[in-house]
């Protein structure tokens, strides 16, 4: 699954800790879905949504074989 | 996040530590059979009164739970991502184990394999913890270079 968090967190100017802090995760989970290592569950993805002020379907992107 | 059946973080550093210790332990009782060790026995009554010494049975117990502890204790963050990781762990030590046991089976005969199946009371955990914390440290892990603004 493809997504945005990289380019919604620079446009915050927040840190993947600060992100990590504000969703109650550890860095090395932002730090994993914004690698592609690792798809959030749906509860994550709808708080990351509503972080940035966007549609989930905005930030993620399925792709081929998902 | 909230996760079901496990121990609290501060658990784990007394799970390594317990561990550590009777590990060292056991392994200086197997290392030096003439080593001092007060027995503590257990009478058993049938008709006949007989003392088995319970220092084995004591030591393996501890060194169980201190391996369950160790495994089983919240991460200081413990989110899906964790969880994952934990279960994956779990899964792929009961392979990589029983594929161990696989091989033991084929080429460990006669009385020699008991001394496997003792082991295999251990190994399953072991190889789970093992397992988690390469891929929580190392695959997962974080590393300064990949720390960003």
């Amino acid at each position: 699954m493809k997504n945005k968090i990289r380019i919604e967190r620079a446009i915050l100017n927040i840190t993947q800790a600060e992100l990590a802090d504000q969703l109650q995760v550890s860095r090395q989970t932002i730090n994993a879905i914004e690698a592609g290592k690792y798809s959030p569950s749906l509860a994550l993805g709808l708080k990351l949504a509503k972080i940035f002020n966007q549609k989930v379907e905005d930030i993620f992107e399925l792709e081929e074989g998902d | 996040m909230f996760t079901k059946n496990l121990l609290p973080h501060s658990w784990r550093f007394y799970g390594w530590a317990t561990f550590v210790l009777f590990f060292t332990f056991w392994t200086s009782l197997q290392a030096y059979s003439y080593f001092f060790v007060p027995e503590f026995t257990i009478a058993f009554s049938s008709e006949d009164v007989w003392y088995a010494n319970m220092l084995d049975e004591f030591i393996a117990i501890v060194i169980l739970s201190s391996l369950i502890i160790i495994g089983f204790s919240k991460e200081k963050v413990e989110d899906e991502l964790v969880s994952l990781i934990r279960l994956e762990a779990l899964q792929w030590g009961i392979y990589a184990n029983y594929f161990i046991l696989a091989l033991c089976i084929l080429f460990i005969n006669g009385f020699d394999f008991l001394q496997v199946m003792i082991y295999n009371m251990f190994t399953p955990l072991f190889i789970f913890i093992l397992r988690f914390y390469w891929l929580l440290h190392f695959k997962f892990g974080q590393r300064k270079e990949a720390l960003e603004k």
